[in-house]
């Protein structure tokens, strides 16, 4: 069964796998601790992309309680990950019975929190269109960047298709933006012209956007606030779900 | 100078997959344990949805890395790393947070003494509104605060509107709870000043900061301040005022033109450079490096003062179209310029990763090309591309850094040489995945790097391959060792030893000693045994060779002396007789090549005496002999042995057997001793010969009639009397024939003969009492022609008898 208590372990959780301990197996690394169990991968259920399919790798489980890891045959993991070198070393939030059915109930709740991110936005979003940017300017600055990591802020002129949450009446919306591509900023929506999707947009943010931008302007900073169109159904879906849920 | 160079890319293996763009670096070298280094670049978390961040973590040196997450708070910009020179405290000055106000991003010190990546590091301070935290810390070496930790991040505060250069520092940045100071170092009415804010510490307190001043964006000025005690006053960093306008920090360089990220080159902003080193040996040499567009070209350079940044007269370097420079003096006085180049023209340009080194200010210097990689690849995921800023450093005399740089394993782009952790074909210059197969696109990686001064190589030579040959116990035998850097750079020998109590180390008074390349040094090696038979030993030298210890085999004899005996005969003396001796001299020769040490010789028996010796030892020279005399001098008669012990330094006492035969004396005795029939009154004589017919003197002790008679007489008996062998001596007896009757008498021979101690001889005689003579004396009755006086003897024939025995009795 899916529980609040499971989303909220899952979503602590950055490793997470079915394994069981490694029997006579002596977790040298990190300097021996007692605390600290090598237990092989047989499923993973959550992880980084970047580590790839790790089931039949050894890792080292740190936990408060080795002995019932040891013990404990075969278990679902809920780890943080502490190390990465030749070897993958975690930290143990929680473990579970490896049951099937709480496998499964595992990967469901890694699916539902893979999507609270996208979900949270929608929810956050005043506005929700599918849009063309058709033209856009930045922000006359006065002064050299404050910093290098200055987000350099445009506004973008979006052409409304269709809208998907809220209302509007424009048919031409203004959407601030960072335009900025230094390690702070490159990951937000860059709206220059010709750029369409799907848009999830805010009022902007007057602790952060400068004053002499209009409370009427939209802005448009986190990476999710600018979808492909293809996601359309999928946005729908979230936007109704929430409409319901309301 | 030769160096050993290493670079390494700090992608774990398990990391393979990653195609992030990690740039940025920045690196710490932990001066007590050179083997933990940590580095930081921007690098995202491995753990998918943790609030941490994550720093590389060496400990053997930087040869291997894994990324711990113990900096608490994601998403990471800036950060810097830090030790801390000798409690093992790890430092950084951190930027993290989200969003475009500046005012809400998080500025962290912090700290930590565990590597695990099971603990964050520990938060010291926070506030917001800054940007390019840059630490540095040292431990206070000596004095009232000696061991404690201090730290100075250099930053851009943009809190105040002038947005000045500022330092935040701390006193006692180990301690439990930790307070900061924060302090403007900008004294001048500027727009505002750059983006770097870099200070240098020296372990005397001298603490430096560099900064650019830019009284109008399109001119600044390269400022240096400076305090001379930590920076603990309350006013601090005013020893340096500006001999031009009086102000706070010496200008070093005037009218450069900050680009403030306007400029690219390849595909990295350029958007102020700043870099600053101090002598370690001296806090008043310092060196800086800024970048200026000035001339149009974008360039690097390099100017040093030598009176603690008072003035700086010239520019040392000048390197165009480069950034992210990194100077760093090492403990021998090698400077270290490392920069990034762009070379040719786009879309060919290349990025070089360059480190310069120079013992002389660049009048010459050798140039390490670390990378050569294409500037144009891969594409820029963000900037700054290859960071805002990279970092060297130097422990000892060796140099630590860290660039960024395209990852293709490709050697050639890597002319010192790189090895890979994660998975890499250099054949076919591919990166591969976790599963070494799917290939991987080409990212930036941050590259670990090292230069150690070449270390030298120790040759060594001895004489006959360390056989020192037969040395006597005792004495001792040297043997030169030299001892020869074979190597490119300095040997230091730091110990010379010697694993046997038998061989010798040379004395040293003091290490290191120190050769050059292709220098050499003789030493003795003695060999002096302390025990015989075979030895050998091991001379160990330890120096910096990275064979280190380099081992010499040495070996010797100690021969232990041979003793030989010799006596005449089998030790066999012959015959002696009691009371007289016989001498043989026992040769004891050395037939060995050490000297014989003689302690004590000794005979079995008293009747073999050994010659008296006033002092003992008796040294024998190897080949020479002593004859000792041993004497026979026997007290009993019968055959005699007995064992004459040698003792010496040969491997066991000697044992000599000798022996002789002491013979008696040997009675024999001739005549006859019956008288037959005497007339009465007279007198009769026989003479008994008494010889020695043995091979020794015989003592006849006594002749003698057994029982007193007044008839038998020893006439001029000359016993006692010692017989030689084969000498006689005669006994007269005489009978007076006057007995009444006969009677028996014997005669006694006693004597040293062992068989016959006594002999007894019976003697025979009667008196004739014809004519007579028994009871009436007439002579004439008895055939006299006349009487003696005795009337019943002829004159002459008889004394005054014919008394009857009994009657004289």
């Amino acid at each position: 069964m899916i529980t609040e208590e499971l989303l909220a372990l899952v979503e602590a959780a950055g490793f997470i796998f079915s394994g069981s301990a490694i029997p006579g197996r002596v977790a040298e690394a990190h300097g021996g601790r007692e605390n600290a169990v090598a237990v092989q991968v047989h499923q993973v259920l959550r992880s980084p992309d970047v580590l790839g399919d790790l089931a039949g790798t050894d890792v080292i489980v740190v936990s408060e309680r080795p002995q019932a890891i040891r013990d404990g045959g075969s278990l679902v993991l809920f780890t943080s990950v502490a190390a990465v070198g030749d070897r993958l070393v975690t930290r143990e939030l929680e473990h579970r019975e490896a049951s099937d059915e709480g496998i499964r109930d595992v990967a469901e709740a890694v699916r539902i929190v893979g999507e609270r991110p996208l979900v949270r936005r929608i929810s956050e979003a005043e506005l929700i269109v599918v849009g063309e940017v058709v033209g856009g300017a930045p922000i006359e600055r006065r002064g050299p960047l404050p910093s290098e990591h200055d987000p350099e802020w445009w506004i973008a002129r979006v052409a409304v298709r269709s809208v998907v949450k809220g209302a509007t009446r424009k048919r031409t919306l203004e959407v601030l933006f960072a335009h900025s591509e230094d390690i702070a900023w490159y990951k937000a929506p860059k709206l220059h012209e010709g750029t369409s999707g799907i848009l999830l947009l805010r009022r902007r943010d007057k602790d952060e956007a400068p004053s002499e931008v209009a409370e009427t302007v939209y802005q448009a900073t986190d990476p999710l606030d600018l979808l492909a169109v293809q996601r359309l159904p999928e946005v729908e879906v979230i936007v109704e779900l929430e409409r319901g849920d309301g | 100078m030769a160096d050993v160079v290493t670079v390494v890319n700090m992608i774990p293996a398990l990391l393979s997959g990653e195609t992030n763009q990690d740039s940025e670096t920045n690196l710490a070298v932990n001066p007590a344990n050179t083997s933990q280094i940590a580095g930081t670049a921007f690098t995202p978390s491995p753990s998918g949805s943790s609030s941490n961040s994550p720093i590389f973590w060496s400990n053997d040196g930087g040869s291997t890395w894994s990324l711990i997450d113990i900096i608490p708070g994601t998403p990471v910009r800036d950060q810097t790393v830090r030790f801390a020179a000798t409690t093992g405290n790890l430092y950084a000055g951190v930027l993290w947070g989200t969003g475009g106000n500046i005012a809400t991003i998080n500025f962290d010190i912090l700290r930590t003494d565990n590597f695990s990546g099971l603990t964050t590091m520990t938060l010291l301070a926070q506030r917001q509104n800054d940007d390019q935290p840059f630490v540095q810390a040292m431990t206070v070496p000596t004095g009232s605060d000696a061991g404690k930790d201090r730290i100075y991040v250099g930053s851009n505060d943009h809190a105040p509107s002038n947005v000045p250069a500022t330092i935040d520092l701390s006193l006692d940045a180990a301690a439990a709870v930790v307070s900061t100071g924060k302090f403007v170092i900008e004294d001048r009415t500027v727009t505002r000043d750059g983006f770097p804010t870099r200070p240098a510490v020296h372990p005397d307190g001298t603490v430096y900061a560099i900064f650019y001043s830019s009284g109008t964006l399109s001119s600044s000025d390269v400022v240096i301040v400076r305090d001379d005690n930590w920076a603990s006053g309350g006013t601090p960093f005013q020893a340096l005022i500006d001999s031009g306008d009086g102000k706070q920090g010496q200008r070093i360089a005037q009218g450069v033109i900050d680009p403030y990220n306007s400029l690219t080159l390849g595909q990295q902003r350029i958007g102020s450079d700043l870099s600053i080193a101090v002598d370690p040996n001296d806090s008043s040499t310092v060196y800086v490096s800024w970048g200026d567009q000035s001339g149009g070209t974008y360039t690097l350079y390099v100017s040093k003062s030598s009176d603690s940044g008072a003035t700086w007269p010239k520019t040392l370097r000048a390197v165009p179209n480069a950034t992210n420079p990194a100077l760093a003096i090492t403990s021998k006085g090698r400077l270290g310029f490392l920069y990034q180049q762009v070379t040719g023209v786009s879309p060919n340009q290349r990025w070089e990763t360059v480190v310069e080194v120079t013992h002389d200010d660049f009048a010459s210097s050798t140039m390490h090309l670390l990378a050569d990689t294409p500037a144009d690849t891969p594409a820029a995921s963000f900037s700054p591309y290859l960071g805002d800023y990279e970092y060297m450093m130097a422990v000892g005399d060796s140099f630590y850094g860290i660039f960024t740089a395209n990852n293709t394993p490709d050697a050639a782009n890597f002319p010192n040489g790189v090895s890979y952790q994660r998975n890499a074909d250099f054949a076919t210059k591919t990166l591969l995945a976790n599963d070494d197969v799917t290939p991987v696109s080409v990212s930036i990686d941050p590259f670990f790097f090292k230069f150690s001064p070449a270390p030298g190589r120790v040759v060594t030579a001895i004489a006959n391959s360390g056989s020192f040959g037969d040395v006597c116990l005792g004495s001792f035998r040297d043997e030169i060792l030299t001892i020869d850097n074979g190597g490119p750079g300095p040997l230091s020998i730091t110990d010379i030893t010697s694993s046997s109590p038998d061989f010798l180390a040379p004395s040293v008074l003091s290490y290191p000693i120190e050769l050059g390349p292709g220098d050499s040094i003789d030493v003795v090696i003695r060999f002096e045994p302390t025990s015989f038979g075979s030895k050998s030993g091991t001379i160990a030298i330890v120096s910096n060779d990275p064979a280190s210890p380099h081992t010499v085999k040495v070996t010797g004899v100690a021969p232990a002396p041979r003793l030989s005996a010799l006596i005449a005969d089998r030790g066999d003396f012959g015959k002696v007789c009691v009371g007289s001796f016989a001498d043989e001299p026992l040769i004891l020769n050395n037939s060995s090549r050490c000297p014989l040490t003689v302690s004590a010789i000794t005979s079995s028996s008293s009747e073999f005496v050994v010659a008296g010796v006033h002092a003992f030892p008796l040294i024998i020279a190897p080949g020479d002999s002593l004859p000792v005399p041993i004497r026979f001098a026997p007290t009993s008669f019968g055959p005699k042995s007995a064992t004459i012990t040698v003792t010496s330094n040969a491997s066991s006492p000697t044992k000599v057997g000798v022996k002789g035969d002491v013979p008696s004396g040997r009675l024999a005795v001739t005549g006859s001793l019956c008288f037959g029939g005497i007339r009465a009154c007279c007198r009769a004589e026989r003479t008994l010969s008494i010889c020695n017919v043995g091979d020794c003197p015989l003592h006849v002790k006594r002749v003698a009639f057994k029982r007193k008679s007044r008839y038998w007489k020893l006439v001029n008996n000359p016993f006692p009397a010692t017989l030689h062998p084969g000498s006689c001596l005669g006994v007269v007896v005489r009978y007076k024939a006057t007995q009444k009757c006969p009677v028996a008498c014997e005669l006694v021979i006693e004597s040293d003969d062992p068989t016959m101690p006594v002999k007894t001889l019976d003697v025979m005689a009667y008196t004739i009492w014809d004519c007579g003579c028994k009871h009436d004396c007439d002579c004439r009755k008895c055939g006299c022609d006349k009487c003696g006086s005795d009337p019943c003897c002829c004159e002459g024939e008889a004394d005054d008898c014919c008394e009857d025995e009994d009657d004289r009795e």
